[in-house]
């Protein structure tokens, strides 16, 4: 074939053309450190980048909310913390006032002391976080949850729901109700209160368990005395929720049963007193289980006289025998709620090794996907050097070849 | 004697002829287009006497050149699509080079939008959450618009080109004509001669019109006739008809090729209608790409704004008051084809995101119906009867438009659902509490309305349930990868035919400098030897002179 001395011209032009164009992509690679320079380079590795990273910034993130929902659960347990020692505090403040030998005077000074108890309690219930909102109000950051008068819960049940992990929404808190209004999930004990209004010496002792097969266990029930109004002489008697088909002769010191529950009353009760029994897991805000109602029943009962009147004692001691019991159920309750958030932050350390590795594999595929191999790419660059060299080599030898140049 | 010095002058003449060729030939080794001359002799003839018959010489007949209609034509039609892949090619690696840098752009400005959400779901109340959430949602419609103003300025920039290559297309139809009159006047001029070099530059013209667009080459005598597409003539023997770049009549935005019709008429030509050369790989890719990715970019902007809207109006801001609208997007206007002769309107709502295409629709009026077609494949999408006397609703792949008024049979509409959509995307608020970050409960310390909007980052939006929005941008980079790789393979292997055809017409038509360079040394002896018939002569001359001394 005829080879005209334009197109070897133009050939060792191209050759070199395509050579350097090659070298110079190699270059680029090395130089960047990517493999990948533009999506044609490889197009289904350019569009996984894209979506590697989105998954990546969405785990950074869960990474960050993981170090919120830490930050909260960590305020919240230091508060709970405070509100144990209260707790425990007040509870030996209780056994202390059951002693008999005090005085009203000396009962006085105890309530003046559960009265701080009261407003540590509420001061801790109200803490704030860093945000200046409200722990324990729910969804209403910046509404105080108790009214320190009143000791009302003013905020709601909304969960601060944190997206911790792609597949979990971890609450990073807990609303007062959970902490200061409920009895400990599972709690299968009973409440027993005296009648606000009793006149007799009725105590109320022994509140126990004895068939939890029986039919109405888990039942409120109240118990009602009374005496015949046509005979004076007549033996106190008792009704079980008021109906008279369970009207029974009182005998003091005597075991009461009803619904698998007993309880022992003595003293004698006067006509019309009652004592209510009612089952923890019927104690939540709606029927004014609090902390705050506790403590404030107990102050009101400690400050009430007793000295030279029975019937004063014989309530003092069922109000304290009232506050121990819900005292003890709320203690309980804060411990269990420490124990879910103290389970949630091992939850969050274990979600947060795991976001490490997936962090680390995230960087992985994408450095995969998109950066040069620096061996491969010497080598190409050292092969791409050899081949414009000799295209380069191989056009000044067929230039130099010319009869013309021959002189 | 005297026929001795007639040889020698006969020997001179054709040696000189082929000395002159092949410097010619040496002279125009580089000029492209150029083929190779030879000079054709032949033997003048013999004068009959009674000794026999006696040679009188060489003749020069003619000046040829050396030249193959096939492999031309061959290198024309590899010229015409290796122009058109490679204006393609390098058009497509602009938008392959906007989408290069994963950590820069669209992509990352989604993912921070959406990180950002998350961090005021974790932290409703923290006011700094909530400004920078309203700061990301910024920059990414700012990402978003960015890039849609680059592929704005690439459809200006193709209408410009289109301009300015109809103008050089004519420029070169003009020049051709004049080549076919110097022509037709240089074979009058000598007769039985051939202009050769007014032929090579004529079929160069050819090739670089081929460069600008595909021609059809059609010998007539001594000229030649051209014509584009399918059939629309550009040259007949010496008169151009023109094109014209025109604003569209479907859509005034872009501009489209037309020609002047006998009576005068403009009538505009569909895009499909020429191909080959930079102009038909300018159309090729608006059409092909560009269109399409832009609308990509808008559905992605549309899908992201309206489903965002669609959570944030479920929650509470701050203050406890319902959520509105975070975005803001605009309704696209139905363009009313100029050519249009009743008074119908049509107006455009948005029904499900999800169900959006990136495709242009066109409605027409056919009829009794209104009928949608895909634009420009034109498959039918949707066929309505118009309402008489009352509005025609036409809903399909997720929009309605209702046509109001009078139409005419061939109305024309043209419906872009997606093509502003990144332009016009807007963040509607900016009090960061307006955020509507809490569900109907309300609350500073709830973020859970705050929450499901972040969970849209991996929502199925789009292509019915089945596409996130950065899923939706993955596939648009894959897609302008996989398309920028096709067509820079295919341009590269045109290139390859393009350079065989060349060295097949070179192999034929290109001068050798070495085989110049021999005929120079054979003319120059032939020169030589001829001169060396006068010494003899001469000699011979001087010999019967000398005899009467």
């Amino acid at each position: 074939m005829r080879v005209s001395t334009l197109l070897s011209q133009q050939i060792g032009v191209r050759t070199m053309a395509s050579q350097e164009a090659k070298m110079l992509h190699t270059m680029q690679q090395l130089a960047s450190g990517k493999r990948l320079l533009t999506p044609a380079d490889d197009p289904l590795a350019a569009a996984q980048s894209v979506n590697v990273a989105q998954t990546e910034s969405m785990n950074v993130r869960y990474g960050v909310n993981r170090g919120i929902a830490e930050q909260n659960l960590a305020s919240e347990e230091n508060v709970l913390n405070n509100i144990t020692q209260a707790l425990q505090d007040v509870l030996v403040r209780v056994i202390e006032a059951g002693n008999g030998a005090y005085s009203d005077g000396e009962r006085r000074v105890l309530a003046n002391v559960l009265r701080e108890s009261y407003e540590n309690l509420m001061g801790n219930a109200n803490a704030t976080d860093g945000n200046g909102q409200y722990i324990f109000s729910g969804d209403l950051g910046n509404v105080a949850p108790y009214d320190t008068q009143t000791g009302v819960y003013q905020g709601n049940s909304g969960e601060r729901l944190v997206q911790v992990a792609q597949t979990r929404q971890m609450s990073s808190g807990d609303t007062g109700l959970e902490v200061f209004s409920r009895t400990a999930p599972g709690t299968r004990t009973y409440v027993a209160e005296a009648g606000a209004s009793n006149i007799g010496t009725g105590v109320f002792n022994k509140v126990e368990i004895v068939d939890v097969n029986a039919a109405g266990f888990g039942d409120d029930f109240s118990i009602g005395f009374f005496q015949d109004p046509n005979d004076a002489n007549a033996p106190l008697q008792y009704l079980i929720n008021g109906d008279p088909a369970t009207a029974q002769t009182y005998v003091p010191g005597e075991q009461i049963v009803v619904n698998g529950i007993s309880v022992v009353v003595s003293g004698s009760p006067g006509d019309g007193d009652s004592f209510e029994v009612t089952s923890a897991t019927n104690l939540d805000a709606q029927s004014g289980f609090s902390v705050f109602n506790t403590l404030s029943d107990l102050i009101t009962a400690l400050e009430a006289p007793t000295e030279g009147d029975p019937a004063a004692m014989a309530n003092l001691a069922n109000s304290l025998s009232t506050a121990n019991r819900k005292l003890n159920l709320h203690l309980d309750n804060v411990l269990t709620v420490r124990a879910s958030v103290g389970a949630r932050m091992n939850e969050l350390d274990a979600l947060s090794d795991e976001g490490s590795m997936r962090n680390l594999n995230y960087k992985a595929q994408l450095s995969s996907l998109e950066d040069v191999d620096y061996r491969e790419a010497s080598t190409n660059i050292a092969v791409q050097q050899v081949a414009l060299q000799a295209a380069e080599l191989a056009y000044m030898k067929t230039q130099g070849l010319g009869l013309f140049s021959r002189g | 004697m005297s026929n001795l010095y007639n040889l020698a002058r006969s020997g001179l003449t054709a040696a000189q002829a082929g000395i002159n060729t092949t410097g010619h030939n040496v002279a125009n080794a580089n000029t492209p287009g150029f083929s190779r001359q030879q000079v054709m002799v032949s033997s003048a003839g013999a004068q009959g006497g009674p000794s026999g018959y006696s040679g009188m010489g060489v003749q020069v007949d003619t000046v040829r050149r050396i030249y193959d209609g096939f492999l031309t034509n061959q290198l024309n039609q590899s010229t015409t699509a290796g122009s058109a892949l490679s204006t393609y090619s390098g058009q497509m690696g602009r938008i392959n080079n906007l989408l290069a840098d994963r950590t820069v752009g669209v992509s990352p400005a989604i993912s921070k939008f959406y990180d950002g959400v998350g961090a005021v779901a974790s932290n409703p109340a923290d006011p700094a959450a909530r400004q920078e959430m309203i700061g990301r949602a910024n920059s990414l419609v700012s990402q978003l618009s960015t890039a849609n103003q680059f592929l704005s300025d690439q459809q200006q920039s193709i209408n410009q080109q289109i301009d300015t290559t109809v103008q050089q297309i004519n420029s070169f139809a003009q020049r051709i004509s004049n080549l076919n009159a110097a022509i037709v006047d240089a074979r009058a001029s000598v007769s039985g001669q051939v202009p050769n070099d007014l032929l090579d530059q004529r079929d160069q013209l050819i090739n670089g019109l081929n460069k600008l667009v595909a021609v059809t080459v059609i010998q007539d005598g001594d000229g030649v006739n051209l014509s584009v597409g399918n059939g629309q003539t550009l040259l007949s023997g010496t008169r151009v008809f023109p094109l014209n770049a025109v604003q569209s009549a479907t859509d005034p935005a872009r501009t489209a090729l037309a020609y002047t019709a006998a009576d005068g008429t403009t009538v505009e030509l569909s895009d499909t209608s020429v191909s080959g050369g930079s102009l038909g790989g300018l159309l090729q890719f608006r059409r092909e790409a560009l269109d399409s990715v832009q609308n990509e970019l808008g559905r992605i902007a549309i899908g992201l704004a309206m489903s965002f809207n669609e959570q944030h109006v479920k929650g509470l801001d701050a203050a406890g008051q319902p959520g509105q609208d975070f975005f803001s997007v605009a309704t696209p206007v139905p363009i009313v084809n100029s050519d249009n002769m009743g008074t119908a309107s049509a107006s455009f709502a948005y029904d499900d995101v999800s169900r959006l295409t990136t495709n242009d629709y066109q409605i027409q009026r056919k009829g009794a119906d209104y009928v949608v077609t895909r634009h420009p494949e034109g498959n039918v999408v949707t066929t309505v009867a118009a309402n008489a006397g009352a509005d025609t609703e036409l809903s399909f792949d997720g929009v309605t438009v209702t046509m109001s008024g009078a139409s005419e049979d061939n109305d024309s509409w043209m419906i872009q659902p997606t093509r502003n959509g990144a332009r016009d995307i807007a963040v509607a608020i900016s009090d960061p509490s307006a955020i509507a970050a809490a569900d109907l409960e309300g609350g500073s310390a709830n973020g859970r309305n705050a929450l499901e909007m972040a969970a849209l980052q991996t929502k199925g939006t789009l292509g019915n349930g089945t596409m996130s929005i950065t899923g939706a941008y993955s596939q648009l980079v894959n897609g302008v990868g996989v398309k920028t790789q096709a067509i820079q393979t295919a341009s590269t292997a045109q290139d390859s035919l393009t350079a065989q055809s060349f060295a097949a017409q070179q192999a034929v038509s290109g001068v050798n400098l070495n085989e110049e360079y021999i005929n120079l040394d054979y003319y120059l002896q032939h020169y030589n030897a001829s001169a060396r018939l006068i010494d003899v002569a001469s000699t011979m001359f001087d010999t019967l002179l000398g005899l009467r001394n």
